[in-house]
């Protein structure tokens, strides 16, 4: 242990700037190497949901052939929560359901909704779907790199209707490129969980997700520890001091109503569902409380319509706290056309 | 309600394109060194008016207040009196922003927080940093050791350099000046160290200093029921302040180097450290050599030339730059507690050290560097923990709760440790192993680029989401 006495020195070799290029030079190359390898595998084994959601619901966007006459947006609870299949089946509207997720806030619906308008015709109606908790978020900055921006509207067009939050449009173009970075947190999760004891390497096989055609996403099982465990986490959560709107959403909100003016547009914005457990409790509606008079007030005298209601789900059609079970899903969906898509098309 | 446009900041693109604009800038005036630090002088200054106009005002009255002295002492009858008194306005300036709060309530409510004029609102970053060079300056003009510098420009830069503009290191006037005006030549060597540099800081920085911050902060401001968590929080901040500091120093030691500029060593594996002595010559080198050159020795000189006794010679010097760099960091009680319980460590090493010089046995003397540098790394812990505590009812909290009982975090803790401080810990081993702290730098190519890249996108899978302000920057 010698070693561990006196001073360390920095010892300077002499080198030419050629030499100090070349492992300049030599960094950037092994770097995309790298990366073209870890882009390779996000691709073929996506590491986590969210991200994933994110690129398959804008390429079902940006794929979109035809125009439809329901568009439902919002987060992944409203990815869990409408069958567009059941609406058709049941309306005769054509629908898409793009819900994404969270992280993203609503900004991406307003994202979505102006990429849609941009190349088709208004919808007839739009439904939003968020979780409480979607309103109170900031914006996630590598959720943004999710977005396959390459195939979106070019920048020129679409700016500055659609900016980012914090970085322009062709800085995502190329960090969406760089999964290190756009796909940070579900990497280091990845790499958490697999050097953790003892090690589990299946999850570098990854997962399979999918949706239907037109966006659907289908949970039949539940896991009754996970969604204890949730419920027990939203609980902790409203019990924390109650915080504001976030900048992101108030500028989401501000947009939404621009667009719905402009396009002449119908515009439905719903509570997700939620486990009947949280929703009765004293202290989710006196969370809640003030996120609903927001919306109310917001959207007060506009072509948006908040519903403020609850939509109190029993235990055994949810998968977390705020998403559905494909049961769920149905009689969500059902209650949903009944009570606002059909009353719509009356109007 | 807030529109798009108003959420829409400087992007990272546009930040990226600007720098390499002012780098092309600085390359192509090549060997006009006058133009090339009247360049990086506007930079450091618009930086400092973008973060707030009135820092800059502050800067611009000490670096006033400093040349115009410097240039007079010399000629001046009594230059004794007139460098005590400009020290003394420097180190008002200085208190009156570090002691801001007792400041405010002493003045009453026109400098209340909140308020545009107050203190804490004005207090500039990298103050504490200039205006210690601002001083050494003064008082090595003053002793003859330099010649006060003839151009603002060079002056100005020596103390606002942006690149040691927010927390140091605190250059010494003398060689640094000599950089400033004879120009830098920007090497493959510097090129190569530089890169280097920039690589290891960002990831001391963003994976294992913001990431351990997290940890540390939780069980800091919520001690109850921590147990276990508190002395592991402890250990843990240890290295998340000495790999924020270490991370912020080596990242803007390293993109000085492209613009050809030798910053000072703020540390050699501090926590290798085997005395109290040993460790202030590894941790915040440039402070703690500022001390012992203007505080300790001239202290010490005046202290021996009055015959005052060897005891006393030893101990009122240490125990006062220990003590003067506690309040340097900081107004409250804590840093005051932590300077004295460094004087009194350096102080026992000393005399521990010296009973044993000459004999073949003693605990101290015949223990093992690894026995030493442990019991040494326990002694670090206790003064981080005093430092870190925010308050007597924090300190009394964290005290009465710690314990040896693991909480169901504990293990989180430890694996979050061992996930981001181990790879650090074998680093710094291999840098001891080698004597050489700039192993990154040396390694053989090509294998030095595919080191380089992999830790460039660990930084980017690892570094934490979000990053936190460097905590020296506050000081």
């Amino acid at each position: 242990m010698s070693f561990l006495e006196g001073l360390p020195v920095e010892k300077r070799a002499g080198m030419s700037t050629r030499s100090a290029g070349a492992a300049f030079l030599g960094t950037i190359a092994v770097f995309i190497l790298i990366n073209f390898g870890l882009l390779l595998y996000v691709d073929t084994y996506p590491p986590e949901f969210g991200p994933w959601l994110v690129e398959a619901k804008w390429r079902l966007l940006l794929n979109l052939d035809e125009p439809k006459e329901v568009l439902v947006l919002g987060d992944s609870t409203a990815n869990q929560a409408l069958l567009p299949e059941r609406i058709e089946e049941a309306t005769g509207l054509t629908t898409i359901n793009l819900g994404t997720v969270a992280s993203l806030t609503s900004s991406n619906d307003v994202w979505m909704l102006q990429q849609y308008v941009s190349e088709h015709s208004a919808p007839e109606l739009v439904v939003i779907v968020h979780s409480y908790q979607t309103w109170l978020r900031p914006i996630v900055q590598t959720g943004v790199g999710n977005i396959p921006f390459f195939r979106v509207n070019s920048p020129s067009v679409l700016s500055p209707s659609l900016p980012l939050v914090t970085h322009d449009f062709a800085e995502q173009r190329l960090l969406r490129f760089i999964p290190a970075y756009s796909q940070s947190g579900s990497l280091r999760r990845l790499v958490r969980t697999i050097l953790q004891l003892p090690p589990d390497f299946r999850l570098l096989g990854g997962k399979q997700y999918s949706i239907s055609e037109l966006g659907a996403y289908s949970v039949e099982d539940q896991d009754a520890g996970d969604l204890r465990e949730d419920i027990d986490e939203h609980q902790r959560f409203v019990n924390l001091p109650i915080r504001e709107v976030t900048r992101e959403n108030l500028a989401a909100v501000a947009r939404l109503i621009e667009l719905a003016e402009e396009y002449d547009l119908e515009v439905y914005i719903l509570n997700a569902p939620i486990a009947d457990e949280l929703a009765e409790t004293i202290e989710f509606k006196t969370y809640f409380a003030p996120i609903q008079e927001f919306l109310v007030n917001a959207f007060e005298g506009t072509r948006i319509t908040y519903i403020p209601d609850v939509y109190a789900t029993p235990l055994e059609h949810m998968e977390s706290a705020d998403h559905l079970l494909i049961e769920g899903a149905r009689l969500f969906t059902d209650q949903v056309i009944e009570t606002v898509i059909v009353p719509s098309q009356n109007n | 309600v807030t529109n798009f446009a108003d959420l829409a900041t400087s992007s990272l693109s546009e930040t990226i394109l600007i720098a390499l604009v002012i780098y092309l800038v600085y390359l192509a005036l090549g060997r006009i060194v006058i133009a090339q630090n009247i360049l990086l002088l506007l930079v450091g200054y618009m930086v400092y008016t973008a973060i707030d106009l009135r820092h800059l005002i502050v800067l611009l009255l000490i670096t006033g207040i400093s040349f115009v002295v410097g240039a007079r002492l010399p000629k001046s009858s009594r230059p004794g009196l007139l460098l005590r008194v400009s020290i003394a306005v420097l180190a008002t300036v200085l208190l009156a922003f570090r002691y801001h709060v007792y400041v405010a309530e002493a003045l009453g409510s026109i400098f209340v927080s909140g308020n545009p004029l107050s203190l804490e609102s004005l207090a500039p970053l990298g103050l504490s940093f200039y205006t210690l060079q601002a001083i050494s300056y003064l008082t090595d003009v003053r002793s003859g050791r330099l010649n006060p510098e003839t151009n603002l420009v060079n002056f100005a830069l020596y103390l606002s350099l942006i690149f040691k503009l927010p927390a140091g290191p605190i250059e010494r006037p003398g060689a640094f000046l000599e950089q400033i005006r004879t120009g830098r030549q920007i090497t493959g060597e510097r090129i190569n160290v530089g890169t280097a540099l920039i690589i290891q800081g960002a990831f001391e920085k963003f994976v294992v200093a913001d990431n351990l911050a997290n940890v540390v902060n939780g069980v800091f401001s919520n001690p109850q029921g921590q147990g276990l968590n508190i002395p592991l929080a402890v250990m843990i901040f240890a290295f998340q302040l000495y790999t924020d500091f270490s991370g912020y120093s080596n990242i803007f030691r390293g993109l000085a180097m492209f613009f050809g500029f030798e910053l000072t060593l703020n540390f050699k594996l501090p926590y290798f450290a085997t005395s109290p002595n040993d460790f202030w010559a590894r941790w915040h080198i440039s402070l703690s050599s500022w001390l012992r050159e203007y505080i300790f020795f001239p202290l010490r000189r005046w202290l021996v030339a009055r015959k005052i006794g060897n005891t006393a010679a030893v101990v009122i010097p240490t125990a006062a730059a220990m003590l003067v760099s506690g309040l340097w960091h900081g107004a409250t009680l804590n840093f005051v507690v932590w300077g004295l319980y460094w004087a009194t460590l350096s102080v026992a090493f000393y005399y521990l050290d010296k009973r044993q010089a000459g004999k073949s046995g003693g605990l101290i003397a015949t223990a093992g560097a690894l026995l030493r540098i442990t019991l040494m790394f326990i002694l670090i812990c206790v003064g981080w923990f005093i430092f870190r505590v925010d308050g007597w009812n924090n300190f009394v909290d964290l005290v009465s709760n710690a314990s040896l009982q693991a909480t169901p975090q504990t293990y989180g803790f430890i694996a979050d440790f061992i996930f981001y401080v181990g790879p650090l810990i074998v680093f710094n081993l291999i840098q001891a192993y080698m004597h050489d702290l700039f192993v990154l730098a040396n390694i053989k190519m090509p294998f030095r680029s595919v080191v380089w890249a992999c830790l460039v996108v660990w930084i980017l899978i690892f570094g934490a989401p979000a990053s936190a302000q460097f905590i020296y920057a506050r000081f």
